[in-house]
């Protein structure tokens, strides 16, 4: 298993870099994440859509 | 200078690559695709993934296969394929696929004539690792040495013995993942040796006595289709929403009413979509929907786990899971008392449940079950809906899912079709039966593996590619929109893959779709273009 450093945490990834511990997420670790995409700043349009993603995958698996 | 590989190559040192990738050795493309400065850059592991995992073969790892812990491990390995390597060969073990895989054992004349009609050995350059042969003959020999009576001293005589080490095992899982099982090559030999079937016998080996197996087709595969219904990760509920989701949006922007049945006792058909297009090709799903009811088709979808999914990854690499869920599929249609199962465009599934499925469905459980293509034929021809061709007024050519056509010998009824509702279709070069592999066949198509859709979009979907340039080489750039009519998810996943990667949308202006999507767009019912030009 990959593991990659988001947040300061060592955090399990796949090959893609995708987390595998959903429940380490944390807004730190999303920041991470948006700053590896070159995002510096994550504005509420941005949450809006993270946590609709996440709570739809949180209650379907998918 | 691309160096020629000798067959126990594949036993050395475990820690090299026996292949560097190196683009100036494929198949030139046509322009505007002929400059390599202008494509993106083939991804490379890091070099924590090197230490980590195994990259021995050609610098891509499908398999993400981690290097082992200590000489323990690999020996154990190595007696687990020996072990395998034996049921293989069993009548016991074996009952499924034994008596083809070893007629083409014993048969080969080694005559090369398949490694010329193999699409990924013809890409690469003519490179000797990707011949049919090269996998098959390493097997032969390993066979020869390991399991027959007496091996060991006779392949050492006649100077043919490979050592099953580390090395071998490691590379030879990897290339046998480098085979879209396509079958091209045993339809050209002259007494039909199945490379392709010696390959997948390889993989199923791994599987069921080493387990391992690509974990999108098992862990995130099969297993999460008999767990949950659906390698999508899609459970009955959610595919549902999504459906009823498509079926509100369509019957709003489309002014008819679009309206898809679940769970209807005894109707005649249930049909079987590859529950992937929902997600990727939601057209699709609308399509059959809209074509069903307008031709008055007394259908259901089912919602029972894995009754909305058809496809059977098991196919392509373990008949264990291969079985359980053809079993499942015929027992969901059982319950349901519906009269026929009807394959949605999806390949594999017309292979495993049309073909495969023969061989283990008795008794009630041997359902009826039709292909999509004479179900979509039918249709088109049955008098029931109005058509109007000048509304695919475009250039359309026609790709053949290697399951539904080479294999299955369904050739002409899609065409039947095209030719009637689409007056610019033409043909690619070869078609039909003769028509090369999308290259995303044998599974590939859904594995990422590490960077492995970058060997996908080079090397096996390079002709593929090229056929569709040429196909429509009358009408080039992106100012005229052309289609490429793919009955199949798979194929269109990969194809969708090699477009991304060289830009074909925005320089030449192809996109891919399946049939059904080109029947409901001639409709004159439907006002509004069905068929949207967004990639």
């Amino acid at each position: 298993m990959a593991k990659m450093e988001l947040a300061g945490q060592m955090l399990e990834v796949d090959e893609h870099g995708f987390m595998q511990e959903t429940d380490k997420w944390n807004e730190d670790v999303a920041r991470a994440y948006a700053l590896k995409e070159d995002v510096k700043e994550l504005t509420s349009d941005h949450w809006k859509a993270l946590n609709y993603l996440r709570s739809y995958y949180l209650a379907n698996g998918i | 200078m691309k160096k020629h590989l000798k067959l126990n190559d594949i036993s050395k040192d475990a820690s090299i690559q026996l292949n560097e990738f190196n683009l100036d050795e494929l198949m030139p493309l046509p322009p505007p695709y002929d400059k390599s400065e202008e494509l993106p850059v083939v991804k490379r592991l890091t070099t924590e993934q090197q230490a980590r995992l195994v990259s021995n073969l050609d610098g891509f790892s499908a398999l993400a296969l981690p290097q082992p812990k200590n000489k323990e491990e690999e020996s154990k390995y190595v007696r687990q394929f020996i072990s395998g390597l034996k049921k293989l060969l069993s009548k016991e073990n074996n009952w499924t696929f034994l008596q083809p895989l070893l007629l083409s054992l014993e048969y080969c004349a080694r005559c090369q004539t398949c490694s010329d009609a193999c699409h990924v050995y013809l890409a690469s350059g003519k490179n000797d690792l990707y011949r049919p042969t090269y996998r098959a003959e390493i097997f032969r020999r390993l066979i020869d040495k390991y399991v027959k009576r007496g091996g060991k001293l006779a392949t050492k005589l006649k100077g043919t013995d490979i050592e099953l080490n580390w090395a071998t095992l490691s590379r030879l899982y990897e290339l046998a993942y480098r085979c879209n099982l396509c079958r091209r090559c045993a339809q050209t030999c002259p007494i039909s040796v199945d490379n392709a079937l010696i390959t997948r016998e390889l993989r199923k080996l791994f599987s069921q006595e080493l387990g391992w197996a690509p974990k999108e087709l098992h862990e995130k595969g099969t297993v999460l289709q008999l767990d949950i219904g659906s390698p999508t990760g899609m459970r009955p509920a959610v595919a549902m929403d999504n459906v009823k989701f498509l079926d509100e949006d369509f019957t709003e922007s489309l002014g008819i009413k679009v309206e898809t049945p679940w769970d209807k006792e005894g109707a005649d058909i249930l049909l079987l979509h590859s529950a992937g297009d929902i997600l990727s090709f939601p057209e699709s799903i609308v399509a059959f929907t809209i074509l069903c009811n307008a031709a008055g088709i007394n259908w259901t979808l089912s919602s029972e786990a894995p009754g909305y999914d058809g496809v059977n990854y098991g196919l392509f690499y373990d008949d264990v899971q291969l079985a359980r869920i053809v079993t499942r599929h015929a027992q969901i249609a059982r319950k349901l008392k519906v009269k026929k199962i009807v394959m949605g465009e999806c390949g594999h599934e017309h292979k495993a449940l049309i073909t495969v499925a023969d061989r283990l469905l008795t008794g009630d459980l041997n359902i009826p079950r039709q292909d999509a293509m004479t179900f979509l034929e039918d249709i088109v021809f049955s008098g029931k809906i109005k058509f109007d061709p000048a509304k695919n007024d475009f250039p359309v050519t026609l790709h053949d899912p290697c399951n539904i056509v080479r294999n299955l010998g369904i050739v002409e009824p899609q065409r039947r079709v095209l030719r009637y509702l689409c007056p610019q279709f033409r043909e690619m070069t070869p078609h039909g039966v003769d028509n090369y592999c999308c290259g995303g066949g044998g599974g590939l198509s859904v594995i990422s593996g590490v960077n492995f859709t970058d060997w996908k979009t080079n090397v096996s979907g390079r002709i593929k590619f090229k056929q569709i340039l040429e196909a429509f080489a009358d009408r080039p750039g992106p100012g005229v929109k052309k289609y490429v009519a793919v009955p199949c998810l798979n194929c269109k996943l990969q194809l969708r893959d090699i477009f991304k990667y060289y830009g074909a949308w925005e320089k030449s202006g192809i996109r891919c779709g399946g049939i059904a999507e080109l029947i409901v767009n001639a409709m004159v019912e439907i006002k509004k273009p069905f068929i949207t030009w967004s990639e």
